[in-house]
């Protein structure tokens, strides 16, 4: 005779696996919600600190420099307002701009710096000293006031080990062999640490309003990629 | 150790001396200085609704901000004038902007520089065929005394053929000397060739944001 009841452990053990599997789905699935959410907090917290970073540069009523990292672009900016724009054109096999914006960063989660430094390592001028001359004698003004410099070559450094070098590619003179000199071995041990180095290349045209703008102390916005 | 190798373990340690001593100086700038904007803690709210709700706000304040219609914008360092919006150039074109100079007058002392103000303005006005009412400082410049009539100050030509007022007296305007365009030569206005300025007239009403930096 077939005896039923000699199937009821085994029964229960299937159920009881098939439940066991179930709620190792479901452990799986509140895991898994829980980590999506925590990475669209993240995401969300990012997008707050720059926010807030900006809103509060955009009270301040002084330019403020944004680097764009997911939209790849130099922005200048005043009362939240676009001033100048310049897209970023990676030269070289340096970091790209998103790496260089996550050690802007870092682990401090700092997304607004202050220019620390500015080294021009060749120029060339924009109009001969002779025409200026006679206009500035005109408009009673120095040549130096009217002067403008196209760089060859600059870089902006923040704290950490950031650096942003412009090149354009115009063919100019040194200012000093010896501070040009003494810049590249100080990079160069800046490299060794944990900071971060983008070069780009700029029109000549352009570089001479971001040379001129990217002065010690400007407030840098960095969006995150 | 030999004279040679001295040399060469003295001029290392110059080096390395020199290095250190320029990278203190490099750095020391800014690390001190506050910060425009603190945000290492920032702490958004925990609940994600909130958050997207806050975020929200600030992305509308932020926009708040932003002119809505296009603005023009003078870059004073390259002699460049632009009809904007946030992501597109409409208009560009080159300009001359002050030169920085300044006249003192010896007789009364009075002192004028000539720089084009930086900042936040508005088109006030706009005035086809404008006549330049000379201040006193466009007759002591040439030697000249200040008129005491009043219509001898009047000049139609020098402002060319349209003029866009942003306050204090200061314009956007045209020039006869479009030879200067892309050099800082003015007493303080933005000049800009004729063919641009008209599009630019044209284009802009009355209450345009403009930004001079």
């Amino acid at each position: 005779m077939f005896d039923n009841r000699r199937f009821i452990p085994v029964v229960l053990l299937l159920i009881a696996a098939a439940m066991a599997g179930c709620g190792g789905k479901e452990d799986e699935s509140a895991a898994g919600k829980d980590s999506g959410e925590a990475g669209e907090l993240a995401t969300l917290q990012d997008e707050y600190c720059v926010l807030k970073s900006e809103l509060e540069l955009a009270k301040s009523d002084s330019l403020y420099l944004v680097i764009d990292a997911p939209g790849e672009r130099l922005v200048l900016k005043q009362r939240g307002t676009v001033l100048w724009d310049q897209p970023i054109e990676v030269q070289g096999d340096g970091d790209g701009p998103k790496v260089f914006a996550a050690s802007f960063v870092g682990d401090s989660r700092r997304f607004v710096r202050k220019v620390e430094d500015v080294h021009l390592y060749a120029f060339s001028e924009q109009s001969p000293d002779s025409v200026l001359k006679i206009v500035s004698e005109t408009v009673r003004t120095t040549i130096d006031r009217m002067q403008r410099i196209i760089p060859e070559r600059f870089d902006i450094s923040w704290q950490d080990d950031l650096i942003l070098e412009v090149v354009t590619g115009i063919p100019g003179r040194p200012e000093s062999k010896f501070s040009n000199i003494l810049t590249a071995i100080h990079r160069i041990f800046q490299q060794q640490g944990h900071g971060a180095k983008l070069v780009i290349r700029m029109d000549a045209s352009r570089s001479v309003t971001f040379y001129r703008i990217a002065a010690r102390g400007l407030p840098t916005l960095v969006i995150p990629g | 150790m030999t004279e040679k190798k001295f040399r060469y373990a003295a001029g290392i340690s110059l080096v390395a001396i020199v290095t250190a001593v320029t990278g203190m100086i490099f750095s020391a700038g800014c690390r001190d200085g506050r910060l425009p904007a603190d945000t290492t803690s920032l702490q958004l709210p925990g609940d994600a609704q909130k958050a997207k709700k806050e975020l929200k706000a600030m992305r509308s304040s932020l926009a708040k901000m932003v002119p809505a219609k296009p603005y023009i914008v003078v870059d004073t360092h390259s002699n460049r004038i632009y009809l904007r919006t946030a992501d597109k150039i409409i208009i560009e074109s080159k300009c001359s902007t002050g030169s920085g100079g300044e006249y003192i007058d010896q007789a009364s002392g009075r002192r004028w520089i000539f720089e084009t103000p930086h900042g936040s303005f508005r088109i006030n006005s706009k005035t086809k065929s404008p006549w330049w009412r000379k201040p006193d400082w466009a007759f002591l410049e040439e030697g000249e005394s200040i008129p005491k009539n009043e219509e001898e100050r009047y000049d139609p030509e020098m402002m060319g053929d349209y003029a866009l007022g942003f306050g204090n007296g200061y314009f956007i305007h045209g020039t006869i000397y479009e030879r200067l365009l892309g050099i800082n030569v003015t007493h303080g206005c933005v000049r800009v060739g004729s063919e641009d300025l008209k599009k630019i007239f044209d284009a802009v009403p009355e209450g345009t944001a403009l930004f001079i930096f």
